[in-house]
């Protein structure tokens, strides 16, 4: 795909090799965190100072490296040598960390406020105090003022991004921008520039759609609400200014010419829609499509196509095979050995001839699916003009760094 | 332990997990279930996406506010927070339809826009106000609420918004009425909260800080797990049939027993994972599980209901001792 086959490594390969920030998107259960961490890895591993930042609270990223957890300040990766003879030699440095949005906003907050008693208007808002944390995507927008400070703070060579397994993980993205839409509006500025000559709230300060909308809010949530509402946008107003010229920059950095988006999916039923409607919404941010990353797919050993595999083992051709294998096999194991979880030994020979052909035909089945739906998906990056990269479970248990570094080899070479 | 009661006992049951575990699926086989069950099933949709018409249609048409009936005696809505905001300061507020210009006006648009909250709690009064709904001779509208509850990073907020607007607006009409909405997320005897969870390692860790702030700080009951994609042990018996193998046989059409190894082996491991993660789930949470089989081609318009609509239905179950052996290989990328 995109030619990448003529220079032996994908287009992610090069992107590795230059980008400053990759963002990783994509549904829940896809395993995009595994995804970012492997893409670290082999930035890593071509010499770069790469940092893996997460902003899932689950700890799937302390997990890809086998750690308990992972703190909010980055922490560096053991590699050892890399298993590659190709790569270089100097230590690859790798530093992982998560992104605590949790208390995001109140640190963004705290930055921008001068001085104690502004801050302390705005922590002790009542409002503030208890929904700080959806305060128009405020920790979204914390999270993407993090990761623009940090692309621009050259501690690293590549930032790779792990966004929220969220339906609508695009949104977060949104965040800065919305931010920046409110920070404009009639309504804040309707709101807060009348209420900051006034010594204490009251309606009769607003004139025509104003008084109607906070009568109706004032009939819906009572006026108290209303004083807090005033209260903690009056309080932000000073820092609206810092807040805006912020987002634009994040934007900048976000969208930038040094940023690629990586969309990692599955093939289950309905990926295709999905996936679809991803790439769509990369397309609609404007935003830099790096490659499409079809994760998780089940190992097929054979050569030929499942499908093949299945047009062929029907009918007498295949009732005599069951016959054979049947008649090749011994008795069973006896209870007293290996336990068999949750299984019921089928005793007789043809019914356990019948259970391996059952379940020979299923992964078939099964992985002839898979390969149907990784088509589309090629087609659709195609259109797109990326690269389409499959990365197969691994069969055998593996340590989870080997596991990584076998995942980062897949990514960055043809298959 | 009590047995659980049936999921069809409840008046309203709230389907929740993370995104990508099959939540809108488990919420469909129970609305589904209910319905063969000759209940009256209300579906309802939160998300800004409708997903459930493709559930049970090649062709799905959109649900919308009013929703439509998807079989006979499964009426599915989708609710829009805009339109559901519009019937509550009409109906709970007796306010004039003046307000319609005020709801239209670009101010009200902005703050709503930027607001934390509402739609979460406009939502939640919507279903309140469905589950309060009763027909001429004063039965109940619905005997059965099946919602898919929204899948954010933090699984519960939804629910948890009705205690926190109490707690932010103190007083007034929204205030009483999010008082409503609590008291019916706290009755046991009406809901009832439906994990689902995937028999993986992740899942199931994030099923259990669900699972405890359900317990702990929203107050909602909760009385099962339910383990979607769970394999069969089709694989496992293969496995163990070609570990009886004498000889290679010679086969026309089947793979050779290298590759037939190789294929089964790999189903065998993840069923193995599987059935660990499956008790680690009950333990953790202290719940009993019910399965939902691994459908390979998925579930949709094309198949697959009447094996998960029966599932769903089946009597929770403790997984035994028998599954405690951690599986030896295939690492949870």
């Amino acid at each position: 795909m995109s030619g990448s086959a003529a220079a032996g490594g994908t287009d992610l390969a090069r992107t590795l090799a230059r980008a400053r920030l990759i963002v990783c998107v994509g549904t829940g259960g896809v395993g995009k965190t595994t995804i970012a961490a492997a893409l670290g890895l082999a930035a890593a591993r071509l010499g770069r100072r790469s940092l893996v930042l997460t902003i899932d609270p689950a700890r799937r990223l302390a997990n890809a490296f086998g750690r308990d957890e992972v703190g909010s300040e980055p922490v560096p990766v053991e590699l050892g040598a890399s298993p590659d003879a190709g790569h270089p030699t100097a230590p690859a440095r790798l530093e992982i960390m998560m992104l605590s949005t949790r208390r995001a906003f109140d640190q963004l907050v705290f930055r921008l406020t001068q001085d104690e008693a502004t801050r302390e208007r705005i922590l002790g808002n009542r409002i503030y105090h208890h929904l700080a944390e959806a305060l128009a995507g405020s920790s979204e927008y914390a999270a993407m003022a993090e990761v623009q400070a940090l692309v621009e703070s050259a501690r690293y060579d590549l930032i790779v991004v792990d966004t929220p397994p969220a339906e609508h993980a695009l949104d977060f993205l949104r965040a800065p921008g919305r931010l920046q839409a409110f920070l404009d509006s009639r309504f804040f500025h309707g709101l807060v520039r009348p209420a900051m000559t006034a010594s204490r709230f009251s309606l009769r300060l607003f004139a025509g759609p104003f008084h109607r909308v906070l009568g109706l809010l004032e009939r819906i949530a009572g006026v108290g609400f209303l004083e807090d509402l005033t209260e903690l946008l009056r309080a932000l107003d000073g820092l609206a200014g810092d807040l805006a010229s912020r987002a634009r920059r994040i934007e900048e950095v976000l969208f930038g010419a040094d940023t690629r988006f990586v969309l990692v999916c599955r093939a289950l039923a309905g990926s295709e829609r999905t996936t679809g409607e991803f790439m769509a919404g990369i397309g609609d941010l404007g935003a830099p499509f790096g490659a499409v990353v079809v994760n998780r797919l089940q190992p097929w050993p054979l050569a030929e196509d499942p499908a093949e595999l299945l047009a062929r083992c029907r009918g007498e051709a295949l009732a005599r095979d069951v016959e054979r294998l049947a008649a090749s096999l011994g008795p069973p194991e006896d209870a007293s050995g290996t336990t068999r979880a949750a299984t019921d030994v089928a005793n007789a020979p043809s019914d356990a001839a019948e259970s391996v052909v059952d379940a020979v035909l299923e992964h078939a089945r099964a992985c002839a699916l898979e390969q149907r739906r990784v088509r589309v998906l090629e087609e659709a990056a195609a259109t797109r003009g990326v690269d389409c990269i499959r990365i197969t479970e691994r069969s055998e248990p593996l340590d989870r760094l080997e596991g990584l570094e076998a995942i980062a080899r897949q990514l960055t070479t043809t298959a | 332990m009590p047995k659980p009661r049936s999921l069809l006992d409840r008046r309203l049951v709230v389907v929740t997990g993370k995104g990508g575990v099959g939540k809108t699926a488990t919420a469909c086989a129970l609305a589904e279930a209910a319905r063969r069950a000759g209940r009256r099933v209300l579906l309802v949709e939160t998300a800004a996406h409708e997903q459930v018409a493709a559930c049970f249609e090649r062709s799905p048409r959109r649900l919308g506010h009013a929703g439509r009936a998807l079989a006979p005696g499964l009426h599915a809505l989708r609710i829009d927070p805009h339109a559901a905001l519009a019937e509550y300061v009409r109906i709970q507020l007796h306010l004039p339809l003046v307000t319609d210009r005020i709801l239209q006006s670009e101010i009200l648009g902005q703050l709503l826009e930027a607001a934390p909250g509402w739609r979460e709690l406009i939502v939640l009064g919507k279903i309140w106000h469905l589950e309060q709904g009763t027909d001429r001779k004063g039965r109940p509208l619905h005997d059965l609420i099946v919602v898919d509850a929204p899948a954010t990073g933090h699984g519960l907020t939804f629910l948890d918004v009705p205690r926190v607007a109490q707690q932010a607006i103190r007083a007034g009409p929204l205030s009483r009425h999010a008082g409503w909405v609590e008291a019916l997320i706290h009755d046991p005897e009406r809901t009832l909260l439906l994990p689902v969870t995937l028999p993986e390692e992740l899942p199931v860790i994030e099923t259990q800080e669900l699972v405890q702030r359900a317990r702990a700080q929203v107050g909602i009951a909760v009385d099962r797990i339910v383990i979607n994609q769970m394999p069969s042990d089709r694989a496992t018996r293969a496995r163990d049939a070609l570990a009886r193998l004498q000889a290679p046989p010679r086969l026309d059409v089947l793979p050779d027993v290298r590759a037939m190894t190789a294929m089964v082996g790999h189903g065998a491991r993840r069923a193995e994972e599987a059935r660990f993660f499956r008790r680690e789930a009950a333990q953790r949470c202290e719940l009993p599980v019910v399965d939902l089989p691994l459908l390979i081609g998925g579930f949709d318009a094309e198949g697959g209901w009447t094996e998960q609509a029966s599932a769903i239905l089946a009597e929770p179950v403790w997984p035994g001792s028998d599954d405690a052996r951690r599986a030896t290989g295939g690492d949870a990328a």
